[in-house]
């Protein structure tokens, strides 16, 4: 197979020699087992693991989550880490175009039993005060100073204007703000997409689910995190919208100057990047950290309008409900992070892309209440099965720069989705499954349909076998609202 | 370049990939090549026969590191646009490509009830990107992030 350099390691890990491509600086290490394994390589996601091995100064290995699926440049489903003292780089294709896209699951103390009735109501509410849908513009517009601030405080900004709560911010990453963000790093471009797009749920792939707590797996931690079976939750899944997407494209251009100013050679253009400590890499990286502020802020704003829409829904403060968040966290980022190479500790920039961070017990990082336990990690799957909320583990730090996957993973192309499914069909039979769904396109619906995605338990289950996080619950969808 | 309309001398093909979506053109002359790969995008994003020319945007473009950049740059500019200023287009044309690019933009704004978005196109990118000229004149491929 791929020549005779992929190694297996287990059942649910396999190696990419160095050598089976001239250029590349490490290993490739991909997390499969043998059925997601073929997937990826019939995909050529294999491909773009051995490519992103080619970046200058990056350590222990190109790393491919069982989700893994071609992107563009990076695979869906990449980690990268970098040594910025090694002349490591940062890539804006290795974050993606929707910086810090990313979820949070908000609990609740209800029980579905006893609101069972209310679900529709509550549907309709989420449907009218959720902003959704391509080129949605939000109830809130913002002018460019308050758009420098978000840049700079990120969800912070928004429970200041009180579209959330305080204590919110404990259980966001980065305690809701990006640190090194710098507004004057971005074009006016981004700020004007950005204008009135903050607290919208966008489209594609982006949603926001009412859930219940279909099983808890380690009621340990499932009690840390606040959670229990048969509990009504709500997931939402969005990122920095048009101003992430300019970002990315405004610094693609300033890094494709750079990989020809610095003499690197890489298989793909899109792989375009710039050393961490050079001018480029440092401005790409405080432009991305205003998108990440941009993103956590809007997810923070959506939290509110979904903490609205309950009490809308059952007459009851959000308070006595105990809507709270568990966690919130990006899949699209790149990040400064202590890690261990080969014994010792260094700041490393670790690139995820299509990943979520996974952090294990212990980390100062994590807020003080989940810090024994470890990082929630929260894994939508496709509308039509599950979702999962996993933990970090210690392991998975040694093994993949503390990095789990982030989804199902698609396995099939927009256009044949489109092809073989009518998106009204879907929404027909989601129904007759009792999972209701508001959706303000029925050919982007149709992009989305299960069938389109791996199954997201076999994907869990490898995480878990190759020790990268452990599953702590799994939840069910019971209405689906998507762009 | 009026975009829902079938144009001789042109080829278009779309190109499946798992996530995203790819366009390849083939045109007599680089103009046009720009003008079908921007039509392409815009058939993408929405149904171009649902939209009337109310409005007109200028695109003023340039210098490029290379001829692909300019492509990169040229689509990127109409998804900027689009976004940016809420509208939907029907028309490309192109009116001077050298070292810069001078083209106009024609369509309305975004109308949720007379507008079905077929497509959220998030970005034009450098992966598998070729604008080149070939013996039955330009071709162009372009992978959009979708």
């Amino acid at each position: 197979m791929l020549g005779g350099k992929l190694r297996k390691i287990s059942d649910v890990e396999y190696v990419l020699e160095k050598s089976y491509k001239e250029g590349m600086q490490v290993n490739g290490v991909i997390f499969a087992d043998s059925e997601l394994l073929e997937q990826a390589i019939k995909d050529k996601a294999i491909e773009q693991v051995a490519n992103v091995a080619f970046l200058p100064g990056i350590v222990k290995a190109s790393i491919a989550m069982p989700d893994i699926h071609w992107g563009y440049g990076f695979p869906i489903g990449g980690v990268a880490a970098t040594d910025p003292e090694q002349g490591g780089v940062i890539s804006p294709g290795g974050v993606g175009f929707d910086i810090s896209c990313g979820v949070r699951v908000m609990r609740t103390d209800l029980y579905l039993r006893e609101v069972e009735r209310h679900i529709d109501r509550l549907v309709d509410a989420l449907a009218v005060n959720i902003p959704k849908g391509v080129g949605s513009t939000g109830k809130i517009k913002t002018k460019r100073k308050e758009l420098e601030e978000i840049c700079v405080k990120g969800a912070r900004w928004a429970v200041e204007k009180g579209f959330g709560w305080k204590e919110d911010l404990d259980y966001i990453e980065e305690r809701g703000t990006f640190p090194n963000a710098d507004p004057s790093k971005v074009s006016s471009k981004a700020f004007e997409r950005g204008s009135d797009q903050p607290g919208t749920l966008g489209a594609g792939n982006h949603f926001l689910e009412v859930q219940v707590v279909e099983k808890v797996f380690d009621e340990k931690v499932a009690e840390v995190f606040g959670l229990f079976e048969g509990q009504l939750v709500i997931m939402v899944h969005s990122g920095s919208r048009g101003f992430g997407h300019q970002i990315c494209t405004d610094y693609l251009r300033v890094m494709d100057a750079a990989v020809r100013k610095y003499g690197f050679k890489l298989p793909d253009r899109q792989l375009a990047c710039a050393p961490v400590e050079s001018k480029e890499g440092k401005d790409y990286f405080a432009a991305m950290a205003c998108a990440v502020n941009y993103a956590l802020c809007n997810r923070e704003i959506l939290g509110h309008w979904v903490r609205f829409s309950l009490e809308q829904a059952l007459k009851m403060p959000a308070e006595r409900m105990g809507v709270s968040l568990i966690f919130d966290v990006s899949h699209n980022i790149a990040k400064f992070e202590k890690h261990n190479v080969d014994g010792k500790i260094k700041v490393l920039c670790v690139h995820r892309k299509g990943a979520t961070r996974a952090f294990g017990p212990g980390r100062e990082d994590l807020p003080e209440k989940y810090r024994k336990v470890g990082q929630p990690v929260i894994i939508p799957g496709d509308m039509g099965s599950a979702s999962y909320i996993l933990v970090g583990t210690k392991e998975g730090e040694e093994k993949a720069f503390a990095s789990t996957c982030h989804g199902a993973g698609r396995v099939m192309s927009r256009a044949e989705a489109k092809r073989k499914i009518r998106g009204s069909e879907l929404k027909s039979s989601l129904e007759a499954r009792g999972i209701r769904v508001v959706s303000g396109s029925m050919s982007l619906l149709a992009e989305e349909a299960p069938e389109a995605y791996k199954d997201v338990n076999r994907v869990v289950d490898v995480c878990e076998k190759a020790g990268l996080s452990k599953k702590v619950a799994k939840l069910r969808p019971l209405a689906v609202v998507k762009g | 370049m009026d975009c829902s309309k079938k144009h001789k001398g042109f080829t278009l093909r779309f190109l499946e990939h798992t996530a995203d979506v790819g366009i390849e053109v083939i045109a007599p002359d680089k103009k046009s090549a720009l003008e079908a790969a921007g039509c392409a995008l815009l058939n993408l994003i929405i149904d171009t026969s649902s939209v009337e020319n109310k409005e007109k945007f200028e695109i003023n473009l340039g210098p490029f590191t290379d001829d692909g950049d300019m492509l990169f740059e040229f689509l990127n500019e109409i998804i900027y646009l689009a976004d940016a200023k809420s509208v939907v287009f029907r028309s490309v044309s192109v009116v001077e490509v050298s070292e810069i690019i001078k083209a106009y933009l024609e369509g309305e704004q975004f109308n949720p009830s007379k507008h079905i978005i077929k497509e959220q196109v998030k970005a034009a990118t450098y992966h598998q990107l070729v604008f080149e000229k070939i013996d039955k004149g330009w071709f162009a491929r372009v992978i959009f992030d979708v």
